[in-house]
């Protein structure tokens, strides 16, 4: 972790790490060859189970990143497992 | 799909519901790393009824979620007929203060100049008015004396959700936190339907009919009816009004599902009042 990882935020971190890709490429090689290495090593929050990859947009191509939700919400989701307590009665 | 009605807000639980007429996700920002299309509140003015409805009923369900995630090891005792007791006590504390507090709310709305908000209270008023007494009655219909059992029993999640409608009420005008907490309440009624109201029934004794309050505020009363119309109420305010109420329905879910610090009132107490309550010559257990 670096030295200023404890008091910068992830989006603080990662524009840190954006800059310094853009001005070396033997880090820009790392960042891609060890995604995950280099993300722990500065301190952002990686997780297990959880690939990371970095993309690069180039001046004929532009990537854009489709997020994946966590999942459907809904209430009717909550009552099919209710079962009947002291305190389910929707109140 | 250009142009599709898509609306989002945060909710409790550190999370932004993203919601379409015909669905409601959860999308946890990591907030590094890639650009995050829901990270600025949504603008756009007037929502759109039907993702609105779907955003609030996503909104209950995060609200439920956060408070089971926050608690994991509640462990709500089984109803019961003498816990049923228990159930209509707070049922009666939670309907018997709405007229008076939508009441309130109208003269505010009035005094904001929102008169459709404050037409929407009026009605609310109306139609809420006397269910404290279907409450009574359930509790008479089991041999007991109504006012007495009210009066001795205050179970702390409907007494913590009438004192957040307070606050919300007496908030900076216009109140909209009396909205959030009309969806959020007339939603999570919905959660009670016909099997549910049967299951409770046959936990009584026969030929008692105690289930009169929870019937109103039921899938099958008329709260079915107000979901939507509260749906189209907060569609047609602003964005950040709707955000706001989003954001205020998952936190009055929460609320209504949090166990009391105090935990779960035991049988012992229970059987006290019922046997303090019980009135001569009335069925009961």
């Amino acid at each position: 972790m670096s030295d200023s990882a404890a008091s910068k935020s992830a989006a603080d971190i990662w524009r840190d790490i954006t800059a310094r890709a853009w001005s070396d490429d033997a880090f820009k090689q790392r960042l891609s060859d060890d995604t995950t290495g280099v993300l722990s090593e500065y301190g952002l929050p990686v997780q297990a189970g959880i690939d990371y990859k970095v993309v690069e947009d180039t001046p004929t191509l532009r990537n854009l990143v489709l997020i994946r939700p966590s999942g459907d919400v809904s209430v009717a989701q909550l009552d099919a497992d209710e079962p009947l307590t002291d305190d389910n009665a929707g109140f | 799909m250009t142009g599709a009605a898509l609306e989002w807000a945060a909710v409790e639980g550190g999370a932004v519901l993203v919601a379409t007429p015909e669905r409601a996700w959860l999308h946890r920002a990591d907030g590094w790393g890639r650009p995050d299309p829901f990270a600025l509140p949504m603008r756009h003015a007037p929502g759109d009824v039907a993702a609105t409805g779907r955003l609030l009923e996503g909104a209950v369900a995060a609200g439920l979620a956060a408070a089971r995630a926050a608690h994991p090891d509640r462990r709500p005792p089984p109803l019961t007929a003498l816990r049923w007791m228990w159930r209509l006590a707070g049922l009666y504390h939670l309907t018997t203060h709405t007229p008076a507090l939508m009441r309130e709310a109208v003269t505010r709305f009035e005094i904001a100049g929102r008169p459709a908000l404050a037409a929407w209270a009026r009605d609310k008023a109306r139609d809420e008015t006397a269910h404290d007494a279907l409450a009574l009655r359930d509790l008479a219909a089991m041999g007991l004396d109504g006012r007495a059992v009210v009066d001795l029993l205050r179970p702390p999640v409907p007494m913590a959700m009438v004192a957040w409608f307070r606050d919300a009420v007496h908030a900076k005008a216009p109140p909209l936190g009396v909205l959030a907490y009309a969806c959020a309440v007339e939603r999570l009624a919905m959660r009670v339907d016909a099997g549910y109201l049967a299951r409770v029934q046959a936990l009584l004794p026969a030929g008692v009919d105690a289930t009169r309050c929870l019937r109103v505020h039921s899938a099958v009363g008329s709260d079915a009816r107000h979901v939507e119309e509260n749906a189209a109420v907060v569609a047609a305010l602003a964005a950040d009004e709707r955000a706001g109420i989003v954001f205020a329905v998952s936190e009055v879910a929460r609320l209504s599902c949090a166990p009391s610090a105090d935990g779960y009132v035991d049988d012992v107490r229970l059987a006290a009042v019922q046997h303090t309550t019980r009135q001569e010559g009335r069925p009961h257990e």
